[in-house]
């Protein structure tokens, strides 16, 4: 069930005003459990079971390792990591492993059978696990008590809106909300529609229309013209950008018309100046994860520049594998972490000057050109790919022009990438107050969105993570 | 008050719009009540071309089909010793036993509706055609599965499965013979089913129709699953395009599932001609945009039916379109041929039937 379909419009409908009409905060978590394991059961039924085990693994874990001190502690942590690195592993890097390992192989002409996997990745699986983990080491850490209430830990983990595709959230943030119960509030509702509005427009109407040009070029790369793989390159920055951050903004949304507050997970990205910007605005949520559990554990700055820097590499790596068992994602990842370690990340704080903003907006271009080149290897579906494309790109040859539509959508492509860089830059609150213009912009939000959205069912980008 | 009420209809009515998009029998139920149905309730007529409805095109004339399925009656004065079975599709089958000539007994079955089921007659030469369009050619016969839906029944006694997946008619219903499981409270066409629940009503058509006129004048494209032809004449299913589908006449073709297909067409010529067919005839019908906008083709069927290694007899109709190229074989809004590529097949069958009797 992706959100950009009719079966979410009424599922959403029924569950939110179910959950209106109970005035228990016990029932209403028993509705939003039952609700997040049939929306999650609406991909692959069977894959609940992968889910229900981590989370039953988990709570125990989280309970023992609140009882115990010690050696049995960290046993416990460990036990729950290994549960949920090793689904991780099991079910998204085996294939990936094997698959080297027959290409090592056939490099000493070796010629193997290997015992290849052939079941598809469960829906969100690397989102739901990091959360779960980011759970069992709160715990450890002592930030957060274990939770007693089976069901509200699990509809920690399951809680649909971000369930398969983030924010990846923290116990604190979640676990107290699903504890207290809050009352209606009328202008949590209009801020969540009006936000889940923003979200299906920019999933609908522009990133499933400029996935026309990008799934069109990425087809045609030999006879395609330079120009045009470089405007579908731009493109597809804008489509990555509005698909995932359209699903953050729907999940968001839908959790804030039910009082549930989850985390912003993007901050106008592009208008970064320098690669290490770009990631503290871009998929906020992984990037907290990383740098907690991870990079800080690793030493982060504390133990000198080589060190630093070598985390760096670490972080990038694993969060480039993160989003794909693919070779694309490896090398995204570590070209992400070349650039944050070897690029210029400081900005000045003068004083705006004519100077300074044409050089920061000179700093913003080079970091969106370079953000951009190396999307392209998150999009191509092999290193060969990527490289054919950028190749064909830097080549300035010429070839077919032709974007997969017409010129008139794509000059209207622009005007909505426009009408969205304006929106984010100069309204990027969500909440109307009057409510005869909220029904105004819920209204037009839903007349533009059916007219101007590109509807072939696709699903969000990030799913697949 | 007035606010709880109409949340708690609201809730009843979402609800039984997602139990009824899930349960196959509702769906069944529904869609016999409303289909081409001319009240306000009914479903939007699909009677224009299926692309057409498919991309609420139904105001573009140039596009709508004209309905006239005549074929010709061949000659019949010949001896009538030919028992025909027609493994087929859509293309074939509105025809009649009248359309083909000498023939004793004749029997038609749809593929992916019904099994088809043959106690041969050795006194007759028994003859069965294979006819399948090119969009569902390589994925059927990558397995042997048509030793499933044709068998002697002499020999197997397997229930009928009937599977109803008319994409068109906006509603997908299985059979009720099939047992329940988990994945039937998890309908995969729940979406198709929710807007043909909600929205499919002739009331609703003049929204769908705005944006498909709106996309077609202001974008230049077709709504939907529907791309239309560089010449602008035709409109065709946009997977018999996209170079990532094995439906489509543009994607790879791996020599080793070529090789695979061939490898199945004979394991099935042998098979046949074991169970007492005389002759076991494949027809492959080309899509329409592989014979209307050929450049770039997979070359799918020239690859199989000439491939040295094929051992099943052909009836070769994609030659005989790309030969005369002047000619229209197909609806400019529907998937399926015209009055005139349909008769230029059964021609051919019907030339074969003609041998065969003498």
């Amino acid at each position: 069930m992706v959100f950009n379909s009719l079966q979410f419009l009424v599922f959403f409908l029924v569950v939110t005003l179910w959950f209106f009409r109970l005035k228990n905060q016990k029932n209403r978590i028993l509705l939003l459990l039952v609700a997040s394991c049939y929306f999650y059961m609406s991909f692959i039924p069977v894959y609940i079971l992968i889910l229900g085990g981590t989370i039953i693994v988990d709570y125990f874990a989280g309970i023992q390792i609140e009882k115990n001190e010690g050696y049995a502690r960290k046993t416990w942590l460990i036990l729950s990591l290994i549960a949920n690195i090793g689904t991780l592993a099991v079910f998204k890097y085996y294939n990936f492993f094997l698959d080297n390992l027959h290409s090592g192989l056939l490099v000493f002409n070796k010629q193997v059978d290997l015992p290849f996997l052939k079941m598809a990745l469960p829906i969100g699986l690397s989102f739901h696990t990091f959360q779960a983990m980011s759970y069992t080491i709160e715990v450890y850490r002592k930030k957060q008590m274990a939770e007693r209430n089976f069901i509200i830990y699990s509809l920690y983990v399951m809680f649909y809106p971000q369930l398969v595709a983030g924010p990846i959230e923290r116990p604190q943030n979640i676990l107290p909300q699903l504890h207290q119960f809050r009352p209606v509030n009328y202008d949590n509702i209009k801020e969540g529609i009006s936000r889940m509005c923003w979200g299906f427009f920019k999933k609908s109407v522009i990133a499933d229309r400029l996935a026309m040009v990008v799934d069109y070029t990425h087809l045609h790369i030999s006879t395609t013209s330079s120009l045009t793989l470089f405007i579908s390159a731009i493109l597809y920055s804008f489509q990555i950008y509005c698909d995932f951050s359209g699903y953050s903004d729907i999940a968001i949304g839908a959790a804030k018309v039910m009082n549930i507050q989850l985390m912003e997970n993007f901050n106008q990205p592009y208008l970064s100046k320098n690669i290490s910007s770009f990631w503290a605005n871009w998929h906020i949520s992984l990037s907290g994860w990383f740098r907690d559990y991870l990079y800080i554990p690793l030493g982060g700055n504390r133990k000198g520049n080589l060190r630093r820097k070598l985390n760096v590499f670490i972080v990038f790596i694993l969060s480039g594998l993160w989003h794909g068992a693919n070779r694309t994602f490896l090398l995204w990842g570590l070209l992400h972490g070349i650039l944050v370690v070897f690029m210029p990340n400081k900005t000045s704080t003068d004083k705006k000057s004519g100077l300074k903003i044409l050089w920061n907006c000179f700093a913003i271009l080079v970091n969106f050109l370079l953000v951009t080149i190396l999307w392209i290897f998150f999009r191509s579906e092999n290193i060969h790919h990527a490289f054919q494309y950028i190749k064909k790109m830097a080549t300035f040859s010429s070839g077919a022009n032709y974007t997969g539509i017409d010129k008139i959508e794509l000059l209207f492509s622009f005007l909505l990438i426009l009408i969205l860089i304006i929106r984010e830059k100069l309204l990027p609150k969500h909440y109307i107050k009057k409510n005869n213009l909220f029904y105004l912009y819920t209204i037009s939000m839903i007349a533009i969105c059916y007219y101007f959205g590109v509807f072939v069912e696709n699903q969000f980008i990030y799913f697949q993570f | 008050m007035f606010l709880k009420i109409t949340r708690d209809i609201l809730i009843v009515f979402g609800f039984v719009v997602l139990v009824a998009s899930t349960n196959r029998q509702i769906m069944k139920y529904l869609s016999d009540k409303r289909g081409n149905e001319p009240a306000w309730w009914g479903t939007y007529q699909f009677s224009n071309g299926d692309l057409v409805s498919m991309s609420y095109l139904d105001m573009m004339d140039n596009f709508r089909m004209v309905r006239d399925f005549r074929v010709n009656k061949p000659p019949q004065d010949c001896p009538q010793k030919v028992n025909l079975y027609l493994f087929g599709d859509s293309y074939s089958r509105r025809f009649r036993d009248t359309a083909f000539s000498c023939i004793n007994k004749y029997t038609f079955l749809k593929r992916f509706e019904n099994n088809l089921y043959y106690g041969l007659d050795t006194s007759q030469k028994n003859i069965l055609i294979i006819e399948i369009s090119e969009r569902y050619f390589r994925d059927y016969f990558n397995s042997l599965r048509i030793f499933d839906e044709v068998y002697d029944s002499t020999k197997k006694n397997k229930i009928t499965t009937l599977v109803n997946t008319n994409k068109v008619n906006g509603v997908n219903i299985s059979s009720a013979s099939i047992p329940v499981t988990i994945n039937d409270f998890f309908n995969k066409n729940m979406n198709q089913n929710i807007q043909y629940n909600l929205f499919n009503y002739n009331f609703v058509f003049p929204m769908f129709e705005s944006k498909a006129l709106l996309n077609f004048y202001l974008f230049n494209r077709a709504s939907g699953d529907v791309v239309i032809s560089k010449n602008k004449k035709y409109l065709f299913l946009k997977e018999t395009l996209s170079p990532t589908e094995k439906a489509s006449s543009f994607s790879a073709l791996p020599q080793e599932e070529l090789s695979n297909i061939i490898l199945n067409l004979n394991k099935i010529n042998e098979h046949y001609l074991n169970e007492g067919f005389k002759e076991v005839y494949l027809s492959i019908i080309p899509n329409a945009v592989t014979i209307e906008q050929c450049e770039g083709y997979n070359n799918l069927i020239p690859e199989i039916q000439n491939n040295k290694d094929l051992k099943i007899k052909i009836i070769d109709i994609y030659s005989f379109y790309k030969n005369n190229e002047n000619e229209t074989w197909y609806f400019a809004g529907d998937t399926h041929w015209n009055k005139k590529g349909a008769q230029a097949w059964l021609n051919m069958v019907n030339n074969i039937l003609q041998e065969k009797n003498k």
